[in-house]
């Protein structure tokens, strides 16, 4: 099996990738989705260290897979048990490896998207807006890769894939105050991890009025 | 499967998956508070369902259900066993947002402990409503010739609400409030009631009743 035979069904037919769970050879498909999913993380993670350059080039794309892995352990038993309410007759390993698949289908649309990123956070100098950029970019990919967990239900027969939403709820909470407790991603760094515990909402909201703030001392120099 | 190990497994899961869960309460103030609401939310659950059990299976009767007091007893502990495997699916995103707000002993502590409380609050009536739903299925395939299996289950959860949240006013403290000590138990839990403390909220300050 290469890369490019998990790539291609995930991208056109998940639920023929799905399928690949339920018999052998699961092993090698949940390997590669796990390295699509780290390399695309990767590559985005570059990007956002590009904004501020020094040892956030290789700071950033390290917390971006530190903080994946995290998501993926803390979010998984919500996930198993939201599939196990939906109807769905899938087991352990089934679960994780639509979780794989989520991942590196939203590791793929990130990405995709990176070029662009790219764009934006080489043209401006606000922290916020570009972490503005970032969020848009991250939550597309998971809207994206929400089909897969559609069709995961849909192909282990569950009742209903409303559940999916749920569970994307709280992956994404969860991974908005990942990205806060593995700041800072966009601006400088002076360490790798900044000291002091905080909600996502505040960090936004504090980042946002300190760049407001520097950009109306600069319009009135 | 028999009724032995039906109930066996839902005491496991209670003390289990409960305890998880009671430990994500308490982590946000301190390691000994999770320890004591990982014991303290098992304890709640078990002592709900049973001072509950003759009203429930009155109602159960009343209701034209033929289920016994055992039976009632068994029926809730399903209920609350499905709960509290719900609630630990959810224990981890919890835990992991205990960690990372603001802790106790920071200015921005209120904000975390009313934050946590919402999201508890959240998760227990997200499971409790799961664990009703699922509730009133096996009391209609119990009891297929009876239609009032809906009834029931609204009845009892209408029960447990009103006796749970006094048993839990009197296991408090759960979060434990910023600057107030850790402790198992408050000085005297049998002062006062939950329902008393909310009409002490909603009087106006300077009047009584």
């Amino acid at each position: 099996m290469s890369p490019d035979a998990v790539l291609d069904p995930l991208l056109r037919d998940p639920t023929g990738l799905l399928r690949r769970f339920d018999g052998a050879g699961a092993a090698r498909c949940f390997g590669f989705l796990v390295l699509l999913a780290l390399g695309g993380h990767l590559v985005y993670g570059l990007v956002m260290g590009s904004f501020a350059g020094g040892m956030q080039w290789w700071a950033v794309p390290l917390k971006l897979l530190l903080g994946l892995a995290c998501c993926a352990v803390i979010c998984f038993p919500s996930l198993y048990i939201l599939v196990c309410l939906s109807g769905a007759h899938a087991g352990p390993s089934q679960v994780a490896g639509m979780l794989a698949a989520v991942l590196a289908l939203g590791a793929v649309f990130l990405a995709g998207a990176a070029p662009i990123a790219w764009v934006f956070s080489q043209s401006s100098n606000m922290v916020a807006f570009t972490g503005f950029v970032h969020l848009a970019a991250w939550l597309m990919s998971i809207v994206a890769a929400a089909r897969v967990l559609t069709r995961g239900l849909r192909h282990w027969r569950a009742r209903s894939s409303n559940w999916a939403a749920v569970w994307l709820l709280i992956f994404v909470v969860t991974g908005l105050q990942m990205a806060t407790v593995l700041r800072p991603l966009v601006g400088p760094a002076t360490g790798i991890l900044e000291p002091g515990r905080r909600f996502f909402l505040q960090n936004w909201v504090e980042t946002v009025d300190a760049d407001l703030r520097v950009s109306a001392r600069e319009d009135g120099e | 499967m028999g009724s032995g190990p039906v109930l066996g497994r839902s005491l496991a899961a209670i003390v289990l998956c409960g305890g998880f869960y009671g430990a994500s309460i308490g982590a946000w103030r301190a390691a000994e508070q999770a320890c004591y609401c990982a014991l303290k939310l098992p304890l709640l659950l078990l002592s709900t369902a049973l001072v509950c059990t003759l009203l429930n299976a009155l109602w159960a009767r009343r209701l034209g259900l033929d289920l016994n007091p055992g039976e009632c007893l068994r029926a809730v502990l399903l209920a609350f066993a499905f709960a509290s495997v719900v609630l630990a699916a959810l224990a981890p995103v919890l835990l992991f947002f205990d960690r990372t707000l603001p802790g106790p002993w920071s200015p921005a502590a209120w904000s975390s402990h009313n934050l946590l409380g919402f999201a508890h609050v959240g998760a227990v009536a997200a499971a409790g409503s799961l664990a009703l739903w699922r509730q009133r299925r096996w009391l209609a395939e119990l009891c297929p010739r009876t239609p009032a299996a809906g009834g029931l289950a609204a009845v009892w959860l209408a029960v447990h609400l009103i006796v749970g949240a006094q048993i839990s006013w009197n296991l408090r403290p759960w979060f434990g409030s910023p600057g107030l000590e850790v402790e198992f138990l408050r000085e005297d839990p049998f002062d006062g009631t939950f329902y008393e403390s909310l009409i002490r909220m909603a009087r106006p300050r300077g009047r009584t009743l």
